[in-house]
């Protein structure tokens, strides 16, 4: 009978102590009057060079399968990306071009809490080089409710920032 | 440092253990199953997942509302399969957690069985992959969580060009593919490589325990049972990429890193998760790690019983056909890359025996470090110096430490590698040449044995229902097996031994006084 009840206590604390620590205690990552701005996307910088027309000399030097008119260089220039809420910049990363030549996309992927409530959001981007400004910018009015996650992306292809 | 680390683990599992050996007794103390329990809960959470397979839905829509359905439509039997498949899952990592700290705190990972402990970390990563991919599936508020933070994990490796992460911050970049794809992994990928990993932790194993006492399965699982009727696993919020996670109940089992890519950063975490993994690996070769040389069979005196290739318990031992010409028709060989050094073979060669009068004592197998020459020398020399009444002479194994406690306590001890070393003849060259009125064998308890069966094979030949067995003329009162559970208890070890010695006859006086 000992021996029951010995089992019994062992199975009882077996099962309490697997049924509480697969649910607690709760993780918060968020204060309740807290939101998340998200910014994710790719986008190919613009090349550090022009192409250039080769000479003919120079083309004759080319094996003959690699002949071709122009050469480009290959490498992108690093993107600047800057976020400021409230003229606070929450986001500011100079990220470099993906590829062992530098001549892929760079990749941005951040998540920054903000507290909620409403904010002026100025996005600003430079892919060209040119210190001191930006190639792309939006300034947004926006309300950050608590508990959201505020996306920022960028199109490609009309070249604009997407805030949703 | 390691040596106080096994120590302080060792601490901590006896204090688990002394209440579960009163409970469950030494056959069925789940300390001792720990592996094969394991194995159990993986069938649980098997057949309940073709169960929840039937139902689940690999779309985005669709899998946190089939698991709705099953959880409150279909609660009396998809609910409850579901409650299984999360608390077997939970209590896996429970066992696999002290079978890590119990194989480590006995020291039972050097030697041949690195090959068993190496291997049984791709298993810890598969299992959590499974468990992670499992919450995945379910497509609620932690399932948005552990797929955002398992994809900011991902992305941290040079393996995929764009940003993983981002797929999970907007509903419109999720795809019912996804689901399929992780399904699949779930469902079919990981569970192959699991059971491909079961096999080969214990491939090089012979009688490998796969299944735990039925009491014990019937008892867990019954236990889970309840658990999954009187608090069902529920799913949380659905998942709404829309909205940033606050909070989430998590379960501490399968996600207790994840917060710690939160509060660090996910490249600390890989660095910490790679670095405790090779850790783990490269133990069993850290110091104090020594190999002495394998055992070796001397054909002279091997008749090809086979006695030593039923009781290796690494399976390093082999037949093959006779070389010497000699008339038996095979010989024992050992591979030195799976012997691991223990001696169990030479307990069980029916030619270790001490009694020859003729030539050397040089059995069919042997273990240099410590020959069955040496061995009966040893015994000469240490029962030489018994003297009085109800002298006993106790045999020790390496293993524990219960060797020096009786020291320390005066008594007369012979160490051998494992209590499987002894050969049964002996006990009985002890007792029948009058070297000791009596015989204390202690060591390792059965399922904590380092070399996983000295105990069983010493306690079976003893009893006389494995040969080599002990001869019918030894009065078994006078031999006294002592097996610890935890070598740091030796209090029973010396109750045991004056219990021993409390029902030996009193020698004649004549006797004390000639050897006063």
């Amino acid at each position: 009978m000992r021996r029951f009840f010995g089992q019994l206590i062992t199975y009882a604390a077996f099962a309490a102590g697997i049924g509480l620590f697969s649910v607690w205690p709760d993780y918060r990552m968020l204060g309740d009057d807290e939101a998340i701005v998200s910014i994710t996307f790719s986008h190919a910088a613009k090349r550090v060079g022009e192409c250039r027309q080769l000479t003919p000399a120079e083309i004759s030097e080319l094996p003959p399968n690699m002949r071709k008119p122009n050469s480009c260089p290959r490498e992108r220039h690093p993107m600047y990306l800057e976020i400021r809420a409230n003229g606070e910049i929450i986001f500011a990363e100079t990220l470099l071009p993906s590829g062992m030549w530098s001549d892929g996309k760079a990749n941005v992927y951040n998540r920054t809490r903000i507290k909620a409530g409403d904010y002026r959001l100025f996005i600003g981007m430079n892919d060209s080089g040119d210190q001191g400004r930006f190639d792309y910018e939006l300034s947004v009015e926006t309300e950050i409710e608590s508990g959201q996650n505020l996306v920022i992306g960028f199109d490609g292809s009309s070249n604009t920032f997407l805030v949703e | 440092m390691l040596f106080y680390l096994q120590k302080a683990a060792r601490a901590g599992l006896g204090l688990l253990h002394r209440p579960l050996a009163r409970a469950f007794g030494p056959i069925d103390n789940p300390l001792n199953h720990l592996g094969a329990l394991i194995i159990f809960f993986c069938w649980i959470v098997l057949i309940s997942g073709i169960w929840l397979l039937i139902f689940f839905r690999t779309s985005v829509a669709g899998a946190f509302e089939s698991l709705e359905y099953l959880t409150y439509e279909q609660w009396y039997l998809g609910g409850i399969m579901r409650s299984l498949h999360r608390y077997a899952s939970d209590a896996a990592i429970a066992a696999l957690f002290v079978h890590i700290v119990k194989e480590f705190a006995f020291d039972t990972y050097r030697l041949k069985r690195w090959f068993s402990w190496v291997t049984g970390v791709p298993l810890v990563w598969l299992v959590f992959a499974l468990g992670v991919t499992g919450y995945w599936l379910v497509w609620d508020e932690l399932a948005q969580y552990v797929a955002i933070t398992s994809a900011e994990l991902l992305d941290r490796l040079p393996i995929f060009t764009d940003s993983m992460a981002g797929n999970f911050l907007t509903d419109s970049a999720m795809s019912d593919r996804f689901f399929t794809l992780m399904a699949f992994l779930h469902l079919v990928g990981l569970p192959i490589f699991l059971v491909f990993g079961i096999w080969l932790h214990v491939f090089r194993l012979s009688r490998p325990v796969i299944n735990p006492p039925r009491r014990l399965m019937a008892g867990t699982l019954l236990c889970m049972l309840v658990l999954s009727f009187v608090f069902p696993a529920v799913s949380q919020n659905k998942a709404n990429l829309a909205k940033a996670t606050q909070s989430v109940d998590l379960d501490w089992f399968y996600l207790h890193v994840y917060p710690l890519v939160q509060i660090s950063s996910p490249g600390f975490v890989w660095l910490l998760l790679v670095g405790i993994s090779c850790l783990i690996c490269f133990a069993p070769w850290l110091p104090p790690g020594r190999l002495a040389e394998a055992a070796v069979v001397d054909l002279a005196n091997c008749n090809g019983c086979e006695r030593c290739v039923d009781d290796c318990p690494f399976g390093a031992i082999q037949m093959q056909a006779r070389t010497d010409g000699r008339k038996y028709d095979a010989e024992a060989v050992v591979d030195p890359g799976l012997c691991a050094r223990c001696g169990i073979c030479v307990g069980a060669c029916p030619t270790a025996t001490p009694f020859r009068s003729r030539g050397e004592l040089i059995p069919g197998i042997d273990l240099p470090e410590l020959t069955a020459a040496e061995l009966r020398e040893r015994i000469g020399t240490v029962a030489g110096s018994l003297s009085g009444n109800k002298r006993v002479l106790s045999f020790s194994c390496s293993g524990s430490s219960t060797a020096e406690s009786l020291r320390k306590a005066g008594e007369a001890v012979v160490e051998v590698k494992c209590m499987g070393q002894l050969p049964p003849p002996f006990l009985d060259y002890v007792l029948s040449r009058d070297l000791a009125d009596a015989v204390l064998l202690t060591g390792c308890s059965d399922g904590r044995c380092r070399y996983r069966f000295g105990t069983h094979w010493t306690e079976d030949r003893v009893t006389r229902k494995r040969d080599p067995r002990l001869r019918k003329r030894i009065d078994e009162s006078r031999i006294c097996r002592a097996w610890q559970d935890f070598p740091e208890y030796q209090g029973s070890v010396l109750r045991q031994l004056a219990a021993l010695r409390s029902v030996l006859p009193e020698q004649s006086t004549d006797d004390e006084e000639a050897s006063g």
